[in-house]
């Protein structure tokens, strides 16, 4: 599981979502309205399906989807919490 | 108190004299000011014997977060005490329902004061237990739904652990009474307004000529705009028969789309640079709307603190719950696209459900927010069908052109909404708007207004209006390219600035003039 925590895989999986973005350098992903709520109900349904972990609604917060990499250490610690 | 009067200008004067006279001895001092202003205004302007349910509201949701606080330590102690993993386990789970049952008791009591004083009497009206929606004389406090949500807010962050609950209930009771926003929103969150509430500020900090400008431009919007058109609003849709020309309705229709705009967002206007004056910025609350792309996109920049609030509290927790989860693994069988969009769309139409009574418990408001939650979901369940067409008739998605259809497109599919809003008799609004494709009639336009008691002054004096209408398009068209009017206005030479500011002044004093009799108030401050 761990392995397959990469940014990498994560800004894979957004693409899969929605392309034409910038996820290796974009920090403002939801600030700057690149993505909605339609594509983060998405994104977490593809965190579900790809990492195998729930992410609950109070974690559904600006600060954790505006870069891949903010989204990646959400899905870190989420797994660590549940592990 | 008029926001455009002598009274609250007077009341503003007194409470930023004290409020910075306070602040040379001591910043930390100065929300206390702030505080007393804020009641004095609620009682000045709303009816004193409400401020009841205010208190209790926000005693409510400043002494439940308290309380979890204090589980979460008792929480911590036991764990720290248990013998074992299970036993840690154990305590979590105990300690997470007794803090989900204070959180439920305390959204019961907020909640449970709203929907009696807002919805009990007209319920009972709808099923025929009342004599008319007010006949239970229940005094509805001003912005009830306003400082509500708002302390909810306050609630469900605190919940979630997002910052430390206040300890202090006055400081608290200020986050909740703020007197800019309880007329008529914005619905603020604690997190950016309650720090800068308390941390005092300097009048050589704040941005004086940029809020008297803002000012004066929400000013122009709700005097010129919205007041000059409510009465002939009223005229055309007060008495609706079977024989309403379509005409007259899509003229109606369009005038309250300008109306609704003039006095919402420009109360709000109004009342952020109001807020600003003493260094206190809210959220923002329009971005201007009739841009907008999509109805989804419009509701990104209608009333945006209320879709925020959605978005957070009903939309998020809801989509992500587990029957939500399987609905979309059920329905992705069918399609991929299906089982990612379909949780979205249901979680969409319950919120926009929520909208509709939120804005009142009568049939026609249910109406109204169904449609749009509708059209969103279809719209998101078909975008690869819309995809696809556009595709196959080679349509350039990123071309001015199509831009500008997006726009009109929108604009049209929110007035059909407005019918569902403003035409107070649900089966009127369906009359109207079968009248509007099947009995058009222009040639009876001027004799059903002139009958419907919109004379030719009304018309004339449309002519203010108009012009109104032009500065605030060219502003926002200005805007949504990115210029910074408000800067490009303050930056001009002293002669183009004061010509300019007496026109606006002018169509302020002229429209304050021929509205002198007209309804006062903000059609939000009911809500």
């Amino acid at each position: 599981m761990d392995d397959d925590l990469t940014l990498d895989h994560m800004i894979e999986l957004l693409e899969d979502v929605k392309g034409n973005v910038d996820y290796e350098n974009c920090t403002t992903l939801v600030d700057d309205r690149v993505l909605d709520s339609f594509d983060i109900l998405s994104i977490i349904s593809s965190i579900n399906d790809e990492f195998d972990v729930s992410v609950p609604a109070k974690d559904i917060v600006p600060d954790n989807f505006n870069s891949a990499q903010a989204m990646l250490d959400m899905v870190k610690r989420l797994v660590d919490e549940e592990g | 108190m008029d926001l455009l009067s002598l009274s609250f200008v007077l009341f503003l004067a007194v409470s930023l004299a004290a409020y910075y006279l306070v602040g040379r001895f001591s910043q930390r001092a100065q929300w206390v000011v702030l505080l007393a202003a804020s009641l004095a205004f609620y009682c000045l302007v709303g009816r004193w014997q409400t401020l009841a349910y205010m208190l209790a509201c926000a005693a409510v949701t400043w002494a439940a977060p308290l309380a979890l606080a204090r589980m979460d330590a008792r929480c911590k102690e036991e764990r720290a005490a248990a013998p074992g993993r299970a036993a840690r386990r154990a305590a979590k789970a105990a300690w997470a329902g007794r803090r989900r049952a204070v959180l439920v008791a305390a959204l019961l009591a907020c909640f449970g004061i709203l929907a009696y004083l807002k919805y009990w009497n007209v319920l009972l009206y709808e099923v025929g237990l009342a004599a008319s929606p007010a006949s239970l004389g229940l005094l509805l406090p001003l912005g009830i739904s306003f400082y509500t949500f708002q302390s909810v807010s306050y609630l469900v962050d605190a919940y979630n652990g997002r910052f430390e609950p206040q300890r202090n209930f006055l400081k608290h009771l200020l986050f909740v009474s703020w007197f800019p926003q309880v007329i008529q929103g914005p619905i603020n969150r604690y997190a950016d307004l309650g720090p800068q509430l308390l941390e005092g500020h300097s009048a050589k900090d704040v941005p004086v000529r940029r809020s008297l400008l803002r000012f004066g431009y929400g000013a122009l919007k709700k005097y010129a705009i919205a007041n000059m058109l409510v009465g002939t609003i009223d005229q055309i849709f007060s008495n609706v028969t079977p024989d309403i020309p379509g005409s007259v309705v899509v003229f109606g229709i369009l005038l309250y789309s300008a109306q609704q705009y003039g006095d919402f967002s420009g109360g709000i206007d109004m009342v952020e640079a109001a807020s600003s004056l003493f260094g206190v910025r809210m959220a923002e609350n329009f971005r201007r709307p009739y841009f907008s792309v999509s109805l989804a996109d419009f509701w990104r920049r209608w009333h945006i603190t209320l879709g925020t609030w959605m978005r957070d509290y009903v939309f998020f927790p809801f989509a992500v719950s587990r029957p939500m989860r399987a609905l979309g693994a059920r329905a992705s069988r069918l399609g991929e696209h299906l089982g990612r969009t379909l949780p979205a769309c249901v979680a969409n139409l319950l919120v926009f459900l929520i909208v509709g009574l939120w804005h009142g418990a009568e049939p026609h408001y249910v109406a109204w927010g169904l449609y749009n939650g509708l059209v969103i979901a279809l719209a998101d369940l078909l975008a690869p069908a819309f995809r696809r067409a556009n595709e196959a008739l080679r349509v350039d998605t990123g071309s001015r052109a199509h831009r500008v259809f997006c726009v009109v497109r929108t604009f049209l599919v929110v007035n059909v909404g407005w019918y569902f809003d403003r035409i107070y008799d649900f089966g009127d609004s369906l009359l109207c708007l079968r009248n509007t494709f099947t009995n058009f009639a222009p040639q009876q336009f001027s004799l059903w207004l002139s009958q419907a008691g919109v004379h030719g002054s009304a018309i004339k004096f449309m002519g203010f209006t108009a012009v109104a209408c032009l500065i605030v398009f060219i502003v926002s068209l200005a805007q949504e390219r990115g210029v910074d009017v408000d800067g490009r206005i303050l930056g001009w030479n002293c002669v183009l600035r004061g010509l300019f500011y007496c026109m606006v002044i002018g169509l302020i004093v002229v429209t304050s003039y021929i509205t002198q009799n007209a309804a006062g108030g903000f059609m939000y401050a009911n809500f």
